[in-house]
């Protein structure tokens, strides 16, 4: 709807805005929590920055990656197109869950190098991920790069995208999906504040987490417009992803958490 | 390292032929001043021109990541 701002003369895109705005949110989030806990927050810091890294590097590598292996497995078709065209297709926007998984990994070299506990430092991104997400997902209806189904006009959930919009076909009445996402993820953040103040259990914020926003982003994936994101099967690149996270999230309470908790008891003077 | 991650701290800012290249060097120069704090640190040593590098990288890594989107953004709507 406004993919651009002009601040000063300067024309600022409002996808990127957003972006930082959700990590200075976060930053901030995470300052607050650490400080109720009582932890390092020069160490904290350090850690959240390389988890931003990563988060950046897998973001943009997530859909290039997956791309190039189906370009690999159809080579026989591709190889028939113009180079530049096949580059162009490879090369995709930034994606959510290649930004966790790039974050996630950079988290554990960073824990593994120097010594630091992951499993709390995890509970404590968490929240300050959910609302990072949040802002993002606005930016995503700022930029109309991400869009849902075709409404009836005049639907209260509809939003019609000007012709500047990034992605979004102009002149349509769409599911507003990324607002309708940036609500349920706002949501969820503020019950994994309240999780992360109340509950003595490591681990619990993350499971909660992986469990919720899995189930959540498979089932909008149904009411996604933009599926040129890419299709396997039935399933949306997202919905395999969330499938795999939905799993990982249960292996991760019920196989991980009981021997870190153990361990946490056991030296606890 | 410290001074590495200054001067790609600096290097992000250049505007370079290649968008991309400002967050890959606010990138890299953010790790390696996390990494050189971390072992000055250690080492008991200042920490100055490393955090200097990585306050540096943040702003580089903001302006760059704009600029790119712009750019992006640009190319999009003018296909």
């Amino acid at each position: 709807m406004l993919p651009f701002i002009s601040i000063f003369g300067i024309d600022i895109p409002t996808y990127g805005l957003m972006l930082l705005t959700g990590a200075a949110v976060a930053w901030l989030l995470i300052f607050l929590l650490a400080r109720k806990k009582q932890s390092d927050i020069e160490d904290v810091s350090m850690a959240f920055l390389i988890c931003i890294c990563g988060g950046l590097v897998g973001a943009v590598s997530l859909r290039p990656l997956m791309k190039l292996v189906e370009v690999a497995l159809a080579w026989e078709r591709y190889k028939l197109l113009p180079a530049g065209e096949v580059l162009q297709y490879i090369i995709g926007e930034m994606v959510f869950y290649g930004g966790l998984l790039g974050g996630l990994c950079a988290l554990i070299i960073y824990c593994r190098k120097y010594k630091i506990k992951i499993a709390p430092l995890i509970d404590l991104f968490i929240p300050a991920i959910a609302i990072a997400h949040a802002i993002g997902r606005i930016g995503c209806h700022l930029a109309g790069c991400c869009y849902g189904i075709v409404m009836p006009h005049g639907h209260p959930l509809a939003v019609v995208y000007p012709p500047n919009a990034i992605g979004a076909p102009s002149g349509i009445p769409l599911l507003s999906i990324p607002l309708i996402e940036a609500a349920l993820l706002l949501l969820l953040s503020t019950i994994l504040v309240v999780i992360y103040l109340k509950s003595k259990y490591i681990g619990t914020v993350a499971t909660v987490y992986f469990l919720v926003y899995s189930t959540l982003r498979f089932f909008i994936e149904y009411f996604r417009g933009d599926l040129i994101r890419g299709k396997y099967g039935i399933f949306t690149t997202s919905q395999i992803i969330s499938i795999v996270m939905l799993v990982s999230g249960l292996v991760y309470y019920f196989g991980f958490c009981p021997r870190i908790n153990k361990r946490e008891v056991s030296m606890a003077p | 390292m410290g001074i590495a991650s200054l001067v790609l701290g600096i290097l992000a800012l250049v505007p370079l032929p290649f968008p991309i290249f400002g967050p890959i060097c606010a990138i890299v120069g953010l790790i390696l001043g996390v990494v050189g704090r971390n072992q000055a640190k250690e080492q008991g040593a200042p920490t100055g021109i490393a955090t200097a590098g990585i306050v540096l990288c943040i702003i580089s890594l903001a302006l760059s990541l704009l600029v790119m989107l712009a750019c992006a953004a640009c190319v999009v709507t003018l296909l």
